[in-house]
């Protein structure tokens, strides 16, 4: 009964396709560009992640998370990060207010986190402790102020974005809390089609006219509900053992937290490619495998099925895995970047399994 | 919870594809089966005709060599293919695997695979794998017509079949080769060639068991005690040549044994006949003292023509009476072919020089002559008629040089009542020559005119 219950709630895989691309389709209109980012950023909501936008002033980070709020019609609100920001500001306090009859009590204002999303801007901006508060909102839905824990609404989705250049002042996220963001999504300068697009669009007298897809009052559940279908894809213990060899791929072999393989390459386990065990300090937690296979779910979603296949887990690890890489010194010296070395674990892991 | 029926029919739809799967397993099997099969049978046909055309072409030494490298190339080439073929089988789920990377299917048969083959007894996939594994087998169901055990795998016949008619094609090729060595290993009725070489140009070392004991050497008495003693030189000191040696010998011994086991020949070969020559006491041995004039060698007929090759008589390895006692006790216990004694043979035919040539001197010494020159023998005929008619020349012998040295010979020497014995003549060809004509005559000496007419006037 439950079953069929759940059956008829659930949208189609058909459904999904269609609302992810409408959802799209509403961005694209106000926003020029930045496809890929648009989709991974849908994709991190979908699969019940958090979003890490970097870019450069002025590419549309702030405007990009505001018209996603408009087309899923949620509540959105959006925080300026600066260095004297405190922690009550964003998740709420409580504050003495006088009632009708006179009494004064303490009540609680919620913050700007009590919102379905969220943008964190230059997240980077803010002292840890006041970006502690706002990753552990991330981690477990819920607020602690004035000894009271209030949940949060879901959906609920944080955009927090990263100003890469003017880093005088700042407070550069450390990797265990990187972690906690499914995707990195990078915008990048626009080029000068686009940058025409982009003055057009912006400086005309027509609004973008975004029309939300969902209606106000079922928002929230219909994204709910196309979440939980996400998670009903069906992932293969092959597809999980894949994500799981891609992440312990990006592990140099002397590490000191992660224990040897017992294999050494043989029966399709990978043998650790020579540039991560050059550049790499640190790699993936297991939080990438579980991004990997998230991520791979929406996206076999999006292609019409309902399996994960290795093409979709291959397509996530870029955004899924770039973040989660301390680099070392050698790796800087040398101009390697993380997603070069993602690029050289994930055909490590094609060639170990096409021996 | 599906109904009875729906859940028969979800039951019949993965069972139709579990079974399609089963049928692409089937198919990538059979090949590596047939590579398994075909492709060492058809290393295994190449190496073996290749060593039999080697076993009849090669010599010894050369012949161990190549079965070496291609026992070599075989080891490698049977476990590289065994190990490819072992490799080339699939379970189950890597035969969806590759069904789903041909047919672009995307993971889509392996997931079928993975979690509808491996439900327990009394579950359902649909149970264990969530509400979207309804969908799945439908969806993968409308593509199976992309995943036909046909347009997985087309082949039904193994490549290494070609290899397999590759290495049938060359056994063939082989054979007509094979066959004419075999037609040209029957024994020679005669013919057998005949080198002549300087003594003094040799170089002699100890036979091995291995060695081939068919020479025979023909020279007289002086150039026999010369060989000996180069032999007995030589053979000490080559007591101490290099262990390399004795074990090239004992390879080719083994090579050849092989060898002939492989084709089966166990005729001997008729002896090459080598004519020794001194060409040291041909310039110093006009007239030696000491000299005998060797009686009658076998070989040569009672008239002293010499025998043709093959003819009764001829090769016996009886030893002459002329050879040393030593040479005798040598040849009494085996043919040259034993570890004790020395490489070749010897039939000492004394007095032997090229057959082809004139009379030879023992023949001059002991008045017999060849052909029709007994007419004017000892009948006190002039100088230039006292060599005779000239003999007839030995039927298919190739050309030859003739020189002559002369020198003068001291007076003390003549009247010592020795035979005389003229100096080796050898005089080339003139353009007007030809190999069968009879050597022109010679004139005597005037210091010897009147030693000669004495000599036939007794």
């Amino acid at each position: 009964m439950n079953q069929v219950l759940a059956a008829a709630e659930m949208p189609t895989v058909g459904d999904f396709a269609r609302v992810f691309r409408r959802i799209q389709g509403e961005v694209h209109k106000a926003i020029v560009g930045h496809e890929r980012a648009v989709e991974e950023m849908l994709i991190a909501l979908f699969a019940g992640g958090h979003v890490l936008i970097e870019g450069v002033p002025g590419t549309g980070k702030t405007t990009l998370v505001k018209t996603l709020g408009l087309a899923l019609n949620l509540s959105f609100n959006r925080i300026q990060f600066t260095v004297d920001l405190m922690p009550a500001d964003i998740t709420g306090t409580r504050v003495i207010l006088t009632d009708a009859d006179g009494r004064r009590e303490f009540t609680f204002q919620p913050g700007p986190i009590f919102s379905h999303v969220l943008l964190g801007d230059e997240i980077n901006r803010a002292t840890p402790k006041t970006q502690s508060a706002l990753l552990e909102a991330m981690a477990e839905l819920q607020v602690t102020a004035g000894g009271r824990t209030h949940q949060l609404k879901p959906p609920f989705f944080v955009m927090a974005t990263l100003n890469p250049i003017e880093m005088e002042g700042t407070y550069p996220l450390p990797e265990a809390q990187l972690d906690r963001f499914i995707f990195k999504v990078r915008l990048d300068y626009p080029d000068e089609d686009q940058l025409v697009r982009i003055v057009s669009v912006t400086t005309g007298p027509e609004e973008a006219g975004i029309v939300p897809v969902f209606a106000a009052a079922e928002a929230a559940e219909r994204i709910e509900s196309l979440k939980r279908l996400v998670r009903s894809v069906i992932a293969a213990p092959a597809i999980e053992q894949y994500a799981a060899r891609m992440v312990r791929a990006t592990q140099p072999d002397n590490s000191r937290f992660v224990p040897a393989s017992p294999q050494s390459g043989r029966d399709g386990t990978v043998k650790h490619d020579e540039t991560v065990n050059r550049y790499v300090m640190f790699g993936s937690s297991p939080r990438g495998a579980q991004a990997l296979v998230l991520a791979g779910k929406v996206r076999a979603l999006l292609d019409g099925r309902a399996n994960v296949a290795r093409e979709d887990v291959d397509q996530s690890a870029p955004a899924a895995l770039v973040h989660r890489l301390m680099l070392n010194y050698a790796a800087h010296s040398d101009g390697i970047d993380a997603a070069h070395v993602v690029e050289r674990v994930i055909r490590s892991v094609h060639s170990a399994r096409a021996s | 919870m599906f109904s009875r029926l729906q859940a028969a029919r979800a039951e019949e739809k993965l069972g139709f594809i579990l079974r399609r799967i089963g049928a692409i397993r089937t198919r990538i099997n059979s090949l590596a089966w047939q590579k398994l099969i075909f492709g060492p049978l058809a290393c295994l046909i190449a190496a073996v005709a290749l060593v039999m055309l080697a076993a009849y072409y090669l010599p010894p030494l050369a012949f161990l060599v190549s079965i070496a490298v291609l026992g070599v190339c075989l080891i490698t080439a049977e476990f590289h293919t065994v190990r490819t073929a072992l490799g080339m089988r699939v379970n189950s789920a890597t035969a969806a695997s590759i069904a789903d990377l041909r047919a672009g299917l995307k993971g889509r048969l392996e997931t079928i695979v993975q979690l509808g083959g491996a439900q327990g007894a009394g579950t359902s996939a649909a149970d264990e794998s969530g509400p979207l594994w309804p969908y799945l087998v439908e969806d993968t169901l409308g593509h199976q017509d992309e995943f036909e055990p046909a347009r997985i795998e087309r082949r039904r016949v193994s490549r290494s079949l070609y290899g397999l008619l590759g290495s049938l094609v060359l056994a063939a090729l082989i054979l007509p080769l094979i066959a004419r060595a075999r037609a040209h290993a029957a024994p020679r009725a005669g013919g057998q060639g005949e080198v002549t070489l300087d003594l003094n140009s040799l170089h002699l070392r100890r036979a091995g068991p291995g060695s081939d004991p068919g020479v025979e050497l023909q020279a007289d008495a002086q150039t026999m005690r010369r060989l000996e003693e180069k032999m007995a030189r030589e053979g000490s000191g080559a007591s101490a040549s290099n262990q390399v040696e004795k074990l090239l010998d004992r390879a080719r011994q083994f090579a050849g044994n092989l060898q002939n086991k492989l084709t089966g020949r166990s005729v001997q070969r008729a002896p090459l006949r080598l004519k020794l020559a001194d060409a040291s006491s041909a310039r110093s041995g006009m007239g030696k003292p000491g000299l005998s004039a060797p009686n009658p060698t076998p070989g040569r007929s009672e008239n002293g023509e010499q025998l043709k090759p093959g003819s009764k008589g001829h090769g016996a390895a009886a030893a002459s009476p002329e050879l040393s006692s030593s040479t005798q006790a040598r040849e009494g216990s085996a043919d040259y072919g034993n570890p004790s004694g020395h490489g070749a043979s010897q039939k000492a035919d004394s007095g032997g020089q090229n057959g082809d040539s004139g009379n030879g001197p023992a023949d001059q010494a002991n008045g017999l002559r060849r052909g029709n020159g007994g007419a004017s023998h000892g009948a006190g005929t002039a100088a230039d008629t006292l060599f005779g008619s000239a003999a007839k020349p030995k039927p298919g012998s190739q050309g030859f040089e003739i020189s002559i040295e002369a020198r003068p010979m001291p007076r003390e020497s003549k009247g010592d009542g020795h035979a005389y014995i003229p100096p080796t003549v050898q005089a080339p060809l003139n353009p007007d020559q030809h190999p069968d004509e009879p050597v022109a005559r010679a004139s005597v000496p005037e210091e010897d005119r009147v030693a000669i007419k004495r000599v036939f006037e007794r």
